[in-house]
């Protein structure tokens, strides 16, 4: 029984819109602008733009422990810690608790959520690429998994149009297999990215090193300021510098007057009306005082991440819908996929010792993928491919000084700038497996009472294959250039770790094997359109999140007009 | 050998020529003086005295820069073992340190703290030695303190904001300009 405090009609909107991070972001801002009443439900808490970044403007002084986690922090989070870098006094208060949101592993994934409005948008890497006609033909032409519903140049307009509002910094290389986007002026190498840059281009035919391309403002934009090289985008941007819900897609959507944001509310499933044969609203637990009510709309947009709406896909049991609304093909939940990383080489550079920077730059450099482009580049142990992120610096006083560890001389060396180094570590295409899943877990529930997820997904033969092609390909660059002390390395990656989970509500042209048809609507609930990661069909290699952004802009521009044709 | 000499000669296993500003700042670098009236939470007062004068040796004073224990060292130290470190590392840590002690005893018969700088010197040099050539699972004593001691100088208020290059919101990234103009490395 769900009890709603107000009536029906209060409770009503034109669009339901889950979850307010990158995607939600964008269908919000789209619905309100297309004139739909719409309503975000977000689990978290507010965080309002500016006032609720908290930690942005303090030193490392300025934090308790220096920055460091407690014990005490690291029992609340031990799995939200395992990045190394997500649990720390100035942004562990973006990251769940995993007490009162814990899941279980049959195999190790490491699931980083950020439950509050924004979502991840204010903890991304920022990282962003076009995928290309490659990747979208990679299932048809290489049969690991089922085709892609769409191609290149379905989605290539949609870029260009959250391109152009989000604002990517770049350099245009005209490649391939790494379209172009619509760029803000890139960022700068350094001296030595710069020397690695010739080097490759003299070196390797196949291969280009190019600024990474990323959210970040080389210049104002839209009324957002420029990016100030802090290097504490994590903490939330007081300039609204780089793209997230707050700096960006939520100010649109407000403008609007047609937003409806409501915090703490914990989408638990989807009313499914058998007899239209739609969704006709969500039923939602408020996170603070544990009451249920219900929300009711013409449109239901899931951009709760791939697995929060996953979740609510397969929490959502009707007569129509036994095992998962969508779920007719038994793919729900399954073909979970994300990037394997941590591994591949670094070294020491003897030049420009006389040579140094200014600003912290929140980006580096990218190599995109050279590998399995062309018959030339076809590799006889791996499909697929990967590319290279990292870059050049200048060590500082946490480097070790040669035969020194005490003393006057030694604290003397520690203000000066060691070597300089370069740092690579290559991001591969994991394939879509069908036996790589979550499921729902009734007996271990969370703090409101839900079920909850178990992972089992691992990497297999051909991400191990590629992994040593990773390594060496990185030690192989640094080597023709010159570079001293090279080494190469593995961290050890599981899936989870890269924060880019993707897959496990697919598109697909058929519903037999695949819970999303080419414009993300749900098969057998039209009205409800699922834009997060969820949706990939594979995963390539470049960091998701435009992809998101215009999938998703592009899935509110049809349910738009299919409700004004009323066929919805 | 006088105590000048002594240290010329602990300079001298360290592998380097060290200057005379140096070795006249190592004289008087493991003297300087703790925060006058804190009390440690978590340390005892002997071990706190300790392991400043550790810090101190680490990082000692010199014309140039202050040394550990004017940055706050002690209570950096104290405040990270109290609620950073786990049951086993505390343990662990305040059982290394208790060796530290127990060898100093038993070579001097004094107390770290009461030692000669020259003696101070050689017992740090011993363990950082050590260190070098230790193998197994634990961090050696001397370089957890090291580490400590440097990440805790380094982002100390006063070092952060004095003496590395502070410059809170630069604006812009410039790649490949001189040394010189910046002229020592960025705090943040």
């Amino acid at each position: 029984m769900y009890f709603n405090s107000k009536g029906k009609e209060e409770n009503t909107y034109d669009a339901i819109v889950v979850g307010s991070g990158i995607s939600g972001g964008w269908a919000a801002k789209e619905l309100c602008e297309k004139g739909l009443k719409t309503i975000i439900l977000e689990r978290g808490r507010d965080v309002k733009h500016v006032t609720g970044y908290t930690t942005a403007n303090l030193d490392p002084w300025d934090l308790p422990y220096r920055d460091r986690p407690t014990a005490e922090d690291l029992k609340r989070q031990p799995k939200q810690s395992r990045t190394g870098y997500t649990v720390r006094q100035s942004t562990k208060h973006f990251f769940v608790d995993d007490i009162d949101n814990p899941y279980s592993e049959t195999k190790r994934f490491d699931w980083m959520r950020g439950y509050h409005v924004g979502g991840r948008s204010l903890l991304w890497g920022r990282q962003s690429y076009r995928w290309s006609a490659m990747d979208f033909e990679a299932n048809a032409k290489d049969g690991a998994a089922i085709d892609w519903p769409i191609r290149y140049k379905d989605i290539a307009p949609w870029y260009d149009y959250v391109e152009t509002f989000a604002g990517i910094s770049g350099q245009k290389e005209g490649l391939p297999q790494l379209p172009d986007s619509k760029f803000l002026p890139p960022m700068n190498l350094n001296c030595v990215e710069e020397h690695l840059r010739d080097s490759i281009a003299k070196n390797f035919d196949d291969r280009i090193l190019t600024i990474g391309r990323n959210a970040n403002l080389t210049q104002p934009h839209n009324g957002r300021g420029k990016c100030q090289y802090r290097n504490r985008c994590m903490r939330g941007c007081p300039y609204g510098a780089y793209f997230s819900s707050q700096a960006a897609t939520l100010p649109a959507a407000e403008k609007t007057g047609n937003m409806t944001l409501r915090p703490h509310s914990i989408v638990n499933s989807i009313i499914y009306d058998k007899d239209s044969g739609k969704a006709t609203g969500v039923r939602i637990i408020d996170a603070e005082t544990n009451e249920t009510s219900e929300y009711y709309a013409k449109v239901v947009f899931l951009c709760a991440s791939a697995l929060g709406s996953t979740f609510i896909l397969m929490n959502s049991k009707s007569e129509r819908f036994p095992d998962g609304m969508g779920n007719e093909c038994g793919e729900l939940g399954h073909n979970l996929m994300d990037h394997h990383f941590r591994l591949g080489a670094y070294g020491t550079f003897d030049g420009f010792g006389d040579k140094y920077y200014k600003g912290r730059r929140a980006n580096g450099i990218y190599i995109p993928r050279f590998r399995n482009i062309n018959k030339k580049t076809t590799m006889k142990d791996f499909i697929r491919g990967y590319g290279y992120q990292g870059g050049a610096s200048r060590s500082n006083w946490s480097r070790n000084v040669k035969e020194l560890n005490f003393g006057a001389e030694y604290k003397d060396k520690l203000f000066t700038p060691g070597p300089w180094q370069f740092g690579m570590t290559a991001f591969g295409e994991c394939l879509p497996y069908h036996e790589n899943k979550v499921t729902l877990n009734e007996e271990v529930r969370d703090k409101w009472g839900q079920p909850t997820f178990t992972f089992d997904a691992e990497w297999k033969e051909n991400e191990h294959s590629m992994r040593k092609d990773m390594m060496n390909s990185a030690a192989e660059m640094l080597e023709a250039a010159g570079f001293k002390n090279v080494r190469t390395y593995d961290q050890g990656s599981w899936p989870g770790l890269g924060i880019h989970e993707m897959g496990t509500a697919r598109m697909g042209r058929d519903p037999k094997t695949s819970v999303l048809n080419k414009h993300n609507q749900v098969w057998g609930a039209p009205n409800v359109f699922v834009t997060d990661g969820a949706c990939m069909t594979s995963a390539a290699c470049q960091n998701p999140s435009l992809t998101y952004m215009a999938l998703t802009a592009r899935a509110a521009d049809y349910a738009v007009s299919e409700l004004k044709k009323q066929n919805i | 050998m006088n105590r000048r000499d002594a240290i010329k000669s602990a300079a001298l296993m360290l592998g380097y020529a060290a200057s005379a500003t140096t070795i006249a700042s190592v004289m008087q670098g493991c003297k300087a003086d703790a925060t006058p009236g804190w009390q440690p939470d978590f340390l005892s007062a002997d071990q706190a005295q300790t392991l400043g004068d550790l810090a101190e040796c680490i990082l000692p004073t010199t014309e140039t820069s202050p040394g550990a224990k004017e940055v706050g060292i002690v209570a950096f130290f104290d405040q990270m073992l109290k609620d950073v470190s786990t049951e086993d590392e505390k343990q662990y840590f305040l059982g290394e340190l208790k060796k530290f002690e127990d060898d100093c005893k038993a070579t001097h018969g004094k107390t770290f703290s009461k030692l000669a700088a020259a003696e101070q010197t050689a017992m740090v040099q011993k363990y950082a030695d050590a260190a070098q050539t230790a193998s197994g699972d634990d961090d050696p004593f001397f370089t957890l303190v090291q580490e400590a001691t440097v990440f805790g100088y380094f982002t100390s208020e006063k070092i952060g904001r004095e003496y590395l290059k502070y410059d809170p919101i630069p604006g812009e990234y410039l790649g490949c300009i001189p040394y010189d103009e910046v002229g020592g490395v960025w705090s943040l």
